[in-house]
């Protein structure tokens, strides 16, 4: 049972890595319908760059998290308005390309403005140890998980109950209607790209702690997308859940069964269900996916 | 006009072997190297490539090669091999004399082929690979241990002194230098009849070892052999930490590059590493640094890494064959003096170079260090030892 127990500790611990990653994801489709291809690397290009600003100020790691949400939200709609906005009313796949092509320009930057060496954030929590009965976790991974379950339940309830939320509900199931409702689609839209931002930079400052600050941390983005398909990529908390669902099988199979299966299994998960729901377990059914 | 003919004939008469052979003239060697020199991946390269210039600013400081300037083009193959193929056919069409960088071991595969067509000397130091001696080809050399001695002298070392009481066990990642790892374990194992499990496999680039460290606990191990390169020692580490297994662990050479030791601080436990060149932050080292300091730029001291010390004992190498060579410098003369050094100093840098044996193989020796990285120190535990 302690085995067990830890198995899927562990895999909490990396699904809510993904689950940050894929609900950027879904928030941004939730509300353009765009699938940004460039999540990952836009979570590595925000870390860096807050890492640069929070070096310079020697900012604790609570400030260090406030200057990559500020930065994230900042850089997304810089994305938005200069990559994204301009391509309206070309075809989606055009778009989407421009995202693959974001994805590849941050990812060539990043060493050269940063250079190729890992660091590690200095942060006395990544060696402190607690106990949860038979369950061990680091004081980083206690923190990233609780990070995810807050922006979790933040997104929730944005979309749920808030004015902004809902109107960027409203304009994705109906971008006509809700113009003509008098709701300003461009600026939600654009507000969709920050919040994203935003939540990558809170998933790569939770990356960096418990890995490290590397110029290959994009590659995440890798296992995050294919959880947001199965949770449902217009759906921000099925997404999350996905996440975990990814997590939690790829920690059990390889704690029960062994090599190769650990980075097959959430796939198998995800073709298993999009075969019965095609929209994801929380997806909304007459979606059209790329 | 006439006259300006017999000169030009004359030029073209009195030079022949100059100009037979590439990378040669007159007044000029030039060497060759394609390495890692952008992206993640350029930690090596960028090493490789500085430790290369530093042999060649010595031999230049000192008037040359008999007379002639050394230079060195680098092409940057970003660890992709197709670009390496295209690096080193952009090389042999530029004209070199050797080729002294080969970056990782994919990349050394995919130039093998023209290496071979060309049959351009060539010294591989970045990587130790077995496709480079296997065949033996009497214009390849190499400088390394294999990575199985590396592994072998590393558990040896701690059946003897750490004599853990649960069974060997060992995480490599499931490539051809994984397999390598496994190997020597396993020879270990069996050799110095040692308990052991089943190796456990995990993919290349892979972050998080939390599953595998649990499974290898419920299996009793006493010590862990980690078949990764760089993240994935403080990854491995980080799970033992958190489980508080207080085990021996046995690291590959990149386990004691500085990168690897800052990264595995926070997690409190010491391990072993083990290399056929010494901890560039050593004592043993003091001489090397001393020199870069003198002869290479700024930018390319910051770049200095454990990679520096092996480019420069290959490039070095080929310069000793090469001044050996005297005024008829030939491929084949390099070819015949690499072949011929065997004990060439390196300056207590590894082992003397020998390149007499039947792997045209140099620095075979390995030494064992203790990684102490709360105090970022790498301690020399044995010295150069043949495991072969």
């Amino acid at each position: 049972m302690d085995y067990f127990a830890n198995l899927v500790a562990s895999g909490l611990i990396f699904g809510s890595l993904y689950g940050l990653i894929a609900i950027g994801f879904a928030v941004i489709y939730k509300t353009t319908g765009v699938v940004n291809f460039a999540q990952g690397e836009v979570m590595m290009f925000v870390l860096y760059f807050s890492w640069m600003v929070g070096t310079f100020v020697a900012a604790p790691l609570w400030l260090l998290l406030l200057i990559a949400i500020v930065v994230g939200g900042a850089f997304g709609a810089l994305l938005e308005r200069v990559f994204i906005r301009p391509m309206i009313g070309q075809s989606q796949f055009s778009i989407i390309m421009t995202t693959v092509g974001v994805a590849i320009v941050l990812r060539g930057l990043v060493p050269i403005f940063w250079g190729v060496e890992s660091e590690p954030i200095d942060a006395p929590l990544k060696s402190q140890l607690y106990e949860f009965g038979p369950v061990m976790m680091l004081g980083d991974q206690i923190f990233a998980l609780a990070l995810f379950v807050a922006i979790s339940a933040a997104a929730w309830a944005f979309f749920r109950f808030s004015r902004v939320g809902v109107a960027m509900r409203a304009a994705a199931h109906d971008e006509t209607a809700a113009l003509l409702m008098g709701i300003n689609v461009r600026r939600l839209q654009g507000l969709s790209w920050m919040i994203a931002s935003a939540v990558s930079g809170v998933a790569g400052v939770c990356y960096a702690l418990i890995v490290a600050r590397a110029p290959d941390m994009w590659q995440i983005g890798f296992q995050a997308f294919p959880a947001a398909i199965l949770g449902g990529l217009d759906s921000p908390l099925g997404s999350a859940f996905g996440a975990v669902v990814v997590g939690i099988a790829a920690s059990l199979s390889e704690g029960y069964i062994g090599y190769g299966l650990k980075e097959i299994s959430g796939f198998v998960i995800i073709i298993a269900v999009l075969m019965v729901r095609p929209y994801g377990l929380f997806g909304e059914k007459e979606l059209e996916r790329v | 006009m006439k006259a300006l003919t017999y000169v030009a004939l004359a030029l073209c008469l009195g030079t022949p072997a100059m100009a037979q052979t590439p990378g040669v003239t007159d007044t000029e060697i030039v060497l060759g190297a394609v390495l890692p020199m952008s992206g993640p991946a350029s930690f090596p390269g960028l090493g490789a490539s500085a430790g290369s210039r530093l042999a060649i600013a010595e031999y230049n400081a000192k008037g040359g090669i008999h007379g002639r300037t050394v230079r060195m083009l680098v092409e940057d193959d970003g660890y992709v091999p197709s670009r390496a193929y295209q690096g080193l056919v952009k090389l042999a069409d530029d004209g070199i004399l050797a080729l002294v960088g080969t970056s990782g071991g994919g990349s050394l595969g995919a130039m093998l082929p023209v290496i071979d067509e060309k049959k351009i000397p060539t010294m591989v130091s970045t990587s130790v690979s077995n496709a480079a001696v296997e065949p033996v080809r009497p214009y390849v050399f190499m400088l390394g241990a294999d990575y199985e001695d590396m592994f072998f002298a590393q558990i040896k070392y701690i059946s003897e002194n750490d004599k853990p009481e649960g069974p060997y066990a060992v995480i490599a990642q499931d490539d051809d230098y994984g397999a390598h790892v496994e190997a020597g374990v396993m020879m270990a194992v069996e050799k110095l009849g040692l308990p052991s499990v089943p190796p456990v496999r995990f993919k290349r680039g892979q972050k998080d070892f939390s599953a595998e460290i649990l499974r290898l606990r419920s299996q009793g191990i006493g010590a862990l052999a980690v078949g990764g390169v760089i993240a994935e020692t403080p990854g491995v580490l980080k799970e033992l930490a958190k489980l508080r297994m207080n085990i021996p662990t046995a690291h590959a050479h990149t386990g004691a590059i500085d990168m690897t030791a800052r990264l595995s601080a926070p997690y409190n436990m010491a391990y072993y590493a083990a290399d056929y060149v010494v901890p560039i932050a050593s004592e043993a080292a003091a001489g090397f640094r001393e020199l870069a300091r003198q002869h290479l730029g700024e930018e390319e001291q910051k770049s200095l890494n454990r990679f520096s010390l092996t480019g420069y004992l290959g490039t070095k190498a080929v310069l000793a064959a090469a001044e050996a060579c005297g005024r008829e410098l030939t491929r084949d003369c390099l070819n015949d003096n690499l072949k011929k050094i065997d004990a060439l100093d390196s300056g207590g840098l590894s082992s003397p170079l020998d390149f007499t044996n039947d792997r045209n193989t140099a620095a075979r020796e390995v030494q064992i260090v203790r990684v102490n990285p709360m105090e970022n120190t790498v301690e020399p535990l044995t010295g150069f030892v043949s495991y072969r």
